[in-house]
């Protein structure tokens, strides 16, 4: 990288952080094998925000949260990540399952961090002290969320990305958990959840982003659901949500 | 029992019997816990063609095998990262190609079939201190390896995208594990046996795992049941006058059937 680039780079982390900023895409494009997964994606995500991200099977949600998460390279500058090493990524349930040697709960707590008292201290935000010795794959779905959001939060994560959280987790666990989850964002903490439950992710979240290749909507629950009411009506979901994005852009 | 510590050669026995019994779990472990315990197999029967190279020109069998053996672990683990083919057929056709080259080399080289089948089977009881000293040596280095990476070899069994999350060079830390796994395997050959080998490395971490309630206690216990059945069954051969090779994996094998029996 040039110097001039550099400092450029730097330049814009200076703006990131004086506008709340944890992370920042701009104009996002995805191909994957000739075909196109994601079309001029740009948003901006701050601290404490609750993003909801919705969108049909094969909208390019995973493929987002992977570039989000540097696991897909993109070009430089379209992915100014402000808080490197600091996002936490809970997967969806069970690609950490049926684990031939058992991890107990404080091994993975361990992997984040070797400070035991930030464990443990990360292990009291989900209300998981209890869990500290048990084996993981003998938890509960909802007990192995709490656990994988402590692992992020030992790690000083500023940032949590969910993969479809609740999949598998019966109602009262998941009120426990969305408790938690509400908790953390008042302390500053951004998270975007993926979930095909929209419903749900609606009553939970402070913002919306439909997405299906490129961003139909972002802004709030409740403009959503008269977006999406509007649309049962008139059939016109699709432009209606497109007009909305670009007032919001 | 202990008047077969005064034949030298049982002592060797015993000495690179445990030596291999304290490393395989340690560096197994992170194979079996990503179900890739396979590659063990994979890569004996793949040293095993390095062996009929060895006969066939008239170099030492172990040093032949060695480069040839190490090739394949990191022909395997690149299939694998490619993922062009998955991971279980590019084993499937390691084995396959190791065992045949392997027959086929033994056939046309000059030397005994006896040569061949102690790298099959195992030989432990014609180890000598020159072997012990270099297994030693590479099982110390290859545990120093592990340790000294042990985080992220935990991280990457637990979860591969985690691994590269926090940071972690997750290929070339692929590539490493292999190819230890392979000189590991390469210097066992003459003990337990190209055969066999995988056996020793996965049924006392199968079994420790079972009772275990994190991944240190299950090593720790695999260790140590790893080097209960090599003194067992080599006591077992000496008295009984049966195959130390075999007589071992019988013995890993009977107490993962006591392990049953405990905890269902």
């Amino acid at each position: 990288m040039s110097k001039y680039n550099k400092e450029t780079s730097k330049t814009s982390k200076q703006l990131l952080n004086a506008n709340n900023n944890l992370l920042k895409i701009n104009n996002l494009n995805v191909t994957i094998g000739g075909n196109i997964i994601l079309r001029n994606i740009s948003f901006e995500v701050k601290k404490g925000e609750f993003i909801g991200l919705i969108g049909p099977n094969g909208a390019g949600k995973s493929t987002l949260l992977k570039t989000i998460l540097g696991l897909i390279p993109t070009a430089t500058d379209t992915v100014e990540n402000n808080i490197k090493n600091n996002i936490g990524y809970v997967p969806q349930k069970g690609s950490t399952k049926n684990q031939q040697i058992p991890m107990s709960v404080a091994e993975i707590i361990g992997l984040a961090t070797n400070d035991k008292a930030k464990a443990q201290s990360a292990l009291n935000d989900v209300d998981a002290t209890n869990l500290k010795n048990r084996k993981f794959n003998e938890l509960s779905g909802g007990q192995q969320q709490r656990v994988l959001i402590a692992k992020s939060l030992a790690s000083d994560a500023s940032l949590l990305i969910l993969d479809e959280p609740t999949t598998g987790i019966d109602e009262k666990s998941q009120d426990i958990f969305f408790d938690i989850l509400k908790s953390l964002t008042k302390r500053g903490i951004a998270i975007i959840i993926v979930s095909h439950d929209v419903d749900t992710v609606l009553n939970l979240v402070t913002r919306v982003i439909h997405l299906n290749q490129k961003i139909l909507y972002d802004g709030p629950p409740s403009e959503f659901r008269v977006a999406k009411h509007l649309s049962s009506y008139t059939g016109k979901q699709h432009i209606l949500l497109q007009h909305h994005h670009m007032e919001n852009a | 029992m202990l008047d077969i510590l005064n034949y030298s050669f049982m002592v060797r026995a015993l000495l690179a019997g445990s030596i291999i019994a304290l490393t395989i779990p340690i560096i197994g472990s992170f194979l079996v816990a990503r179900r890739y315990s396979l590659i063990t197999d994979s890569l004996a029967h793949f040293s095993l063609a390095g062996v009929g190279v060895g006969l066939l020109i008239g170099v030492e069998p172990v040093f032949a095998a060695l480069p040839i053996t190490v090739a394949g672990a990191v022909t395997i683990e690149y299939l694998r990262q490619k993922r062009d083919i998955s991971g279980e057929s590019s084993l499937a056709i390691m084995m396959s190609a190791g065992l045949a080259i392997a027959v086929v080399l033994a056939s046309l080289s000059s030397g005994s079939r006896s040569d061949f089948n102690s790298f099959l089977f195992g030989s432990i009881t014609t180890t000598s201190w020159n072997d012990i000293i270099l297994l030693a040596a590479t099982a110390l280095i290859s545990i120093i390896i592990v340790l000294f990476n042990y985080k992220a070899l935990l991280h990457i069994a637990f979860d591969e995208d985690s691994a590269r999350i926090y940071g972690y060079k997750v290929n070339l830390i692929n590539y490493l594990l292999a190819t230890i796994t392979a000189i590991i395997v390469v210097l066992s050959l003459r003990i337990v046996g190209g055969l066999l080998i995988s056996a020793l490395l996965t049924i006392p971490i199968i079994t420790a795992a079972r009772i275990s309630n994190s991944f240190l206690q299950t090593i720790i216990l695999a260790i140590i049941l790893a080097v209960l059945a090599v003194i067992i069954g080599l006591v077992a051969a000496f008295y009984i006058g049966m195959p130390a090779g075999g007589a071992i994996v019988i013995i890993s094998l009977l107490i993962f059937v006591i392990s049953l029996a405990i905890k269902k």
